[in-house]
């Protein structure tokens, strides 16, 4: 046997979130659907520049032509005033058929403007115009690849904090802290007029009327430790940007992220949420670019000092000291250092029999936690 | 690769959306056993985004068990098994780690051509995205009014924004399903109606993506008389495939063809795009299947071996499967968003949080449980530390195998569990599971069934990878799955009655293999054990009732050898539906009772 395999079950692969101070990070800004690219391949782009455009949502309104025209899809063809590929206004005839020996016209009329996208027998497709879609950077950095009318990979420097759960889309302003501790609990009451364009950072909760009005006084995007669960919903329908950094239910924000995060105050900061990544999430992709994590990420330019490391997150790996989150039981989210490895696995009070590491938590308790329960932070 | 006949030993890998587990299994005095397993997690997303990656984790804890050398210094498997018992001679895989295929169903009518395509969709790795149903939406016959003329001279045809057929077009359009299932009439009947579906078929696919290659698939499943029109409608547009009618006449469902098609295109779509799937087909001899798939095999090898009607749960992380086996007949019910990891937010959207909880032994609020169970799918790997982390897991586990049992079964048919002989559990659900009496409760409490049957629960979590070896080496397969693959956990009587809590359901007679006899009186409400160990059988005598249903019993009677198990006879005489208590408390001490009842803190293998 081998010298390199170990007579104790290995660790396997721990999860784990991302919390790094300064970083080279890329990532992918794509459209969804094909549109323009507007930037080139080494372009400086800021957070609101925009890097690419879609001329209509995909807004398609197929309709049963022939039936309205009370033709037959045989017919059909000789009636249209338009073909399919040909932009319409909004309300242009386009089709017309004479009735009562040509005394009178039926016709039909585009609901909207648009484009002809497709026709075939008795229906017809429109593609109506919705507002251009336009996709902004978000990451203030370099473009550093272009894949055609899709989107960019740009490449940005800066402090990178991941979270467990995001929804909302995507947000960006500035930092500002709401809460004086990580226990704390955003209330409405402390939101005010100056909130308009910025990013707030609440402690452990968030509550309903303190959502709705940071989205009244359009807030930028919201970071905050726990979200009651019947607040899911409401943060994508009010399409406010928010980041739950350890999960559902109240939460204090863990020790590093709070702390990077504040120590950001007034800054500018990204909070990238989307609401469809959830489902990337939550489901195993197939694609190496889906299962993005929901992240808040700072923007800070690099100096060009050579002894300025510019590198991407370190590797994290699973070993005698480091740092973890426990995941599960009482001690949820609860920051802790791996003090041993057992060699044997343990019986859990549920039953489970599992192999993990022995941990001390910050508050100096030592307990034994389960791989799976374990997730790296750094 | 070693030859099938020549192999030896083989190493198995079931990469599920959470979890990938690999299995050795190598020929011991001349017949295969499973030797050791490996769990580790599934690497298909970033940062490894690489599924090889969990499986040499996976195989690395092999290693280390059985101090035997399965990986080279390159990381690739050695291959075939050397002298020096280093490597294997093959290695097979199975998977439901790709996300399902996202199906759109366009039909003639939702009771008929529609509710057959569900059917058939809920046996393969897929969710149905959308459906469009002709008869829903007025038909092609709805009258077509016109409003009042507002230019002198023209007829103005509404823009009818609200036409129902227009609102269920643009729902289709919308969707971004991978297949479009067409189907509708039935064979040798009108097709005027269903070439007019072609069009809207055509016109959306077309109108939404200008790329050939990245419009979906479109799958027709309808008349056969009209496929050379649907081809002439469809085929210009995107790629068609044409099965047999999935409902040829009113009264014959006909779902094989297309459950077939779907799985196809579930391997072509999904499947081999898994990140990391190249390196792992370069070790495997045949092709990797679908865990489903692979389950199901088992479950027909052990109706077919042992004469029996089985039904196998596999409750997974993002995937729930049910399969039936009756002699030749199988049935598969796969819900591609049902589980207890990733896609317990799923179940939480199909079932309500007040029935999840309605199994739940301790007071929790409903806002602590949601929030446990969607954190739970935020961190599906996570074990249970606590008892009721333990038992909020077994609650959702449970509701999301009743809901998949049900399924889409109409009211005419027979229940999934009527006469069954056995039961086999499997998933993640059981095998975190360490309290066999726990985990028979939650198959009694999910699957409802009554009679006398047999539980069983897969011992290793490797039950759909052996089901994966049968393709290439059956006796492998076969010795594996009667041997190692399975833990019994007893013989389940379950009367049946309309009686009252306390009331007499039956009288049993038992005599244990080691002498006496033991009477019992079997109380409606009555949950109980009476040991019977493994490989133990004991003659049973059930004298049933006035009112009470045992389908075995003639004329009241049943009388057996039964087998015993790790729980040993399990007398279940809570009646069906089992009945909840409403006030809270009152139900918390009553599921309390049967956890108590069925034994506790058996240790699980």
């Amino acid at each position: 046997m081998p010298e390199a395999i170990s007579r104790t079950a290995p660790p396997g692969r721990l999860s784990q979130t991302r919390v790094v101070k300064f970083a080279r990070i890329r990532r992918e800004r794509m459209l969804p659907s094909r549109g323009a690219v507007l930037v080139t391949a080494g372009s400086r782009v800021g957070a609101l520049d925009i890097v690419a455009r879609a001329s209509t949502g995909g807004n398609l309104h197929p309709v049963p032509l022939a039936r309205y025209l009370r033709t037959k899809e045989t017919a059909l063809e000789r009636y249209l005033l338009k073909k399919p590929g040909e932009e319409v206004a909004d309300h242009e005839v386009i089709a017309s058929k004479p009735e009562s020996f040509g005394m009178l016209r039926r016709v039909y009329r585009a609901p909207k403007a648009g484009r002809i996208a497709a026709a075939q027998g008795a229906w017809l497709a429109f593609d109506l115009m919705d507002t251009p879609l336009e996709l902004r950077a978000l990451y203030r950095g370099a473009v550093v690849s272009v894949m055609a009318r899709q989107g960019v990979v740009i490449e940005a420097t800066g402090a990178l904090a991941q979270g467990a759960w995001g929804a909302g889309g995507e947000g960006y302003g500035v930092l500002r802290i709401m809460a004086d501790a990580p226990e704390a609990r955003l209330a409405d009451d402390r939101i005010d007029v100056t909130a308009r364009g910025a990013v707030l950072l609440a402690g452990a909760g968030v509550s309903e009327a303190a959502l709705r009005r940071a989205a009244q006084e359009q807030a930028a995007g919201l970071i905050v430790g726990g979200l009651a669960p019947q607040l899911r919903r409401l943060v994508a329908e009010l399409a406010l940007p928010t980041l739950v950094t350890e999960g559902f239910g109240e939460h204090p924000m863990c020790a590093p992220i709070f702390e990077l995060l504040t120590a950001h105050a007034g800054e500018e900061i990204v909070v990238n949420a989307p609401t469809d990544a959830h489902e990337a999430t939550l489901a195993p992709a197939v694609t190496a670019s889906a299962g993005v994590r929901p992240e808040a990420f700072i923007p800070i330019l690099a100096t060009g000092r050579a002894s300025e490391v510019v590198a991407p997150p370190p590797t994290l790996v699973a070993q005698t000291g480091t740092t973890v989150r426990v995941i599960g039981g009482a001690r949820f989210g609860e920051i802790a250092a791996i003090t041993e490895i057992p060699t044997l696995p343990r019986t859990l009070e549920s039953g489970v029999s599992a192999w993990g590491a022995e941990v001390t938590l910050n508050a100096g308790d030592r307990l034994f936690v389960p791989w799976e329960n374990l997730e790296m932070i750094g | 690769m070693a030859d099938s006949h020549k192999t030896e030993s083989l190493l198995v890998a079931d990469i599920g959306s959470v979890t990938t587990k690999v299995g050795l299994v190598d020929t011991v005095r001349g017949e295969y056993r499973f030797i050791s397993a490996g769990i580790a997690a599934t690497t298909a997303t970033p940062p490894e985004a690489d599924i090889l990656v969990g499986v040499r984790d996976a195989i690395r804890q092999i290693e280390a068990r059985t101090e035997r050398q399965l990986l080279a210094d390159d990381r690739q498997l050695i291959f075939p098994e050397r002298s020096s018992a280093q490597g294997v001679d093959t290695f097979i895989a199975v998977t439901s780690a790709p996300q399902p295929l996202r199906v759109a169903i366009v039909g003639l009518s939702r009771e008929l051509s529609v509710s057959s395509a569900q059917h058939a969709v809920n046996g393969t790795h897929a969710v149905v995205e959308t459906t469009f149903a002709l008869d829903e939406t007025g038909g092609r016959w709805v009258p077509v009014i016109s409003p009042p003329n507002p230019d002198a001279g023209q007829a103005t045809a509404r823009t009818l924004l609200h036409d129902p057929i227009v609102l269920a077009a643009e729902a289709l359009a919308r969707a971004r399903p991978d297949v479009i299932v067409l189907v509708g009439g039935a064979d040798g009947g009108a097709t005027t109606a269903l070439y007019d579906l072609a069009n809207l078929v055509a016109v959306t696919v077309a109108a939404r993506e200008r790329e050939a290659s990245a419009r979906p698939v479109v799958v027709f499943a309808g008349n056969s008389a009209a496929r050379a029109q649907i081809a002439n409608r469809i085929g210009q547009i995107t790629e068609l495939r044409s099965v047999d009618n999935v409902r040829p006449t009113v009264e014959w469902e006909n779902i094989a063809p297309l459950q077939n098609e779907l799985e196809t295109l579930y391997i072509e779509k999904k499947l081999k795009w898994l990140p990391g799937l190249n390196g792992l087909t370069n070790w495997t001899s045949i092709p990797v299947i679908p865990g489903s798939r692979a389950f199901q095999n088992v479950v027909r090898y052990l109706a077919r071996r042992f004469n029996l009607n089985v039904l196998g749960a596999d409750i997974g992380g993002s995937t729930t499967t049910v399969v039936t086996a009756r002699g030749e007949a199988t049935t598969r019910a796969v819900y591609a968003d049902l589980g207890i990891g990733y896609r317990l937010d799923s179940l939480l959207e199909t079932a309500n949080v007040e029935r999840l909880m309605g199994w739940l032994p301790i007071a929790v609020t409903p806002d602590e449980a949601r929030a446990h169970w969607l954190n739970q799918s935020l961190r599906p790997r996570a074990l249970p530390l606590t008892r009721a982390d333990a038992y909020l897991m077994q609650a959702a586990a449970c509701v999301a195998l009743a809901t998949a049992a049900r399924g889409d079964r109409r009211p005419s048919e027979a229940p999934l569990t009527a006469g069954l002989d056995l039961i086999v559990l499997t998933g993640g659900a059981f095998a975190s599971n360490s309290n066999l009496g726990a985990l028979a409760l939650l198959a009694l409490n999910a699957l409802q069934p009554h009679g006398v049957f047999s539980l069983a629960a897969d011992s290793s979590g490797l039950a759909p990878a052996f089901g994966g070896i049968a393709a290439a080496n059956p006796e492998a397969a076969a010795s594996v799955i009667e041997r190692d693959g399975l833990t019994t956990l007893g013989t389940v009587i379950a009367p049946l009655s309309n009686h009252r809590d306390g009331q007499l359901d039956a009288r049993i007679q038992i005599h244990p293999p080691t002498g006496g006899v033991i009477n019992l009186e079997v109380q409606h409400g009555s949950l109980e054990l009476v040991p019977l160990l493994p490989g133990q059988k004991a003659t049973i005598e059930v004298r049933t009732a006035r009112g009470v249903e045992l389908p075995q019993a003639r004329r009241g009677v049943f009388k057996a050898q039964v087998a015993g198990g790790a729980l040993g006879l399990v007398i279940d005489a809570r009646g069906r539906p089992i009945g909840l208590p409403g006030d809270p408390e009152k139900r918390q001490t009553k599921v309390q009772q049967w956890y108590w009842d069925v034994g506790g803190e058996v240790p699980y293998a």
